[in-house]
């Protein structure tokens, strides 16, 4: 990536999530936030993702906007980005220190309905020291592995 | 005894091994980011004891937000109420399902921080903290609609699109 671009990139990301401390996040609810960070993805795509590693890695955010993020990142529909978000999710997942971020990554990847994950999650469960959260990657491997068993959706609708 | 419901961020909620300045017994403040109050009185759900209504309150949350996705709550034994000697209220909730909002939706009323503090403690001490994921929360939402217990003119346009299966 040009360095003015990443430069420019590195600039909106450290903006955005300065915006993001100042909110109060709901699941399932949009914030100026969510809505910055998803223009941002749009507008930029990958090279985004890979601008919010060095931020998530070395947590220079407050770990409570960073799940956010990570929660926002999968629950994307942006399909040139989907490779680099959920390896981002899955690294997170793997390597951070904060239950904050592994919960936004854990959320994030059930969001995205994508059974890749599945090696990374069956990693994650065993290296998690937190029950709680052994519980949700075990309930997001469930969701994927029985979604690759039975391609065909048999979810309902209210149609 | 019947139980409270209230929807929580769960992570909030764990038990911080790492947070070293953390006195041991203390609780520390993020999980009173679940808790906010207005005009010192905190809203909750009743549950009744053999938990028969349980689903179709989730569904209730469930159907809040703009988008669908999953919900962490916790469920928690009325009696901690009295124990904190904290009074509470029936009063009309505002979800899609107007016979929840009717009958089962609570104000915890007078609190003080300090008993929103000890409310907090015992929470995490004694609730069953549980997340529902996104694909059971669209099972609750598409049969509360379904069922005509959700308004689905109550619900956000979003939401209702992925309950449809239109998103």
């Amino acid at each position: 990536m040009p360095s003015a671009l990443g430069g420019r990139i590195d600039d909106l990301v450290r903006s955005c999530f300065a915006l993001g401390k100042e909110e109060r996040f709901e699941d399932g609810m949009e914030s100026n936030f969510s809505r910055t960070l998803l223009s941002l993805l749009n507008k930029y795509g990958s090279n985004f993702v890979h601008s919010l590693m060095p931020l998530l890695v070395t947590k220079r955010v407050n770990a409570e906007v960073a799940g956010e993020a990570l929660r926002w990142l999968g629950a994307s529909k942006h399909s040139s980005s989907h490779s680099s978000r959920r390896w981002l999710l899955e690294h997170l997942l793997l390597n951070s220190s904060s239950p904050h971020v592994r919960d936004g990554a854990i959320l994030g990847l059930s969001f995205m309905h994508d059974a890749s994950a599945i090696p990374s999650l069956k990693s994650a469960i065993e290296k998690e020291p937190y029950q709680e959260l052994k519980r949700d990657i075990g309930q997001v491997l469930s969701q994927l592995e029985s979604k690759s068993q039975c391609p065909s959706s048999s979810e309902k609708s209210v149609r | 005894m019947p139980f409270l419901l209230r929807k929580i961020r769960k992570v909030r909620w764990l038990v911080e091994a790492d947070l070293d300045w953390l006195k041991e017994g203390e609780l520390p403040s993020d999980p009173l980011g679940d808790l906010s109050t207005k005009d010192n009185t905190l809203s909750v759900w009743h549950v009744d004891t053999n938990k028969s209504n349980l689903d179709r309150l989730l569904a209730a949350l469930a159907s809040g937000p703009d988008k669908l996705s999953h919900l962490d709550y916790a469920l928690f034994d009325e009696a901690l109420l009295s124990k904190i000697g904290i009074e509470f209220r029936h009063s009309p909730g505002a979800s899609a399902d107007a016979a929840a909002n009717t009958n089962w939706h609570r104000d915890l009323v007078e609190l003080s921080a300090s008993k929103l503090v000890e409310l907090a403690v015992g929470i995490r001490a004694e609730a069953q903290i549980n997340r529902l994921s996104a694909m059971e929360a669209k099972q609750l939402v598409i049969q509360g609609v379904r069922s005509n217990h959700l308004d689905s003119t109550k619900l956000r346009p979003k939401l209702l699109s992925e309950a449809s299966g239109d998103a």
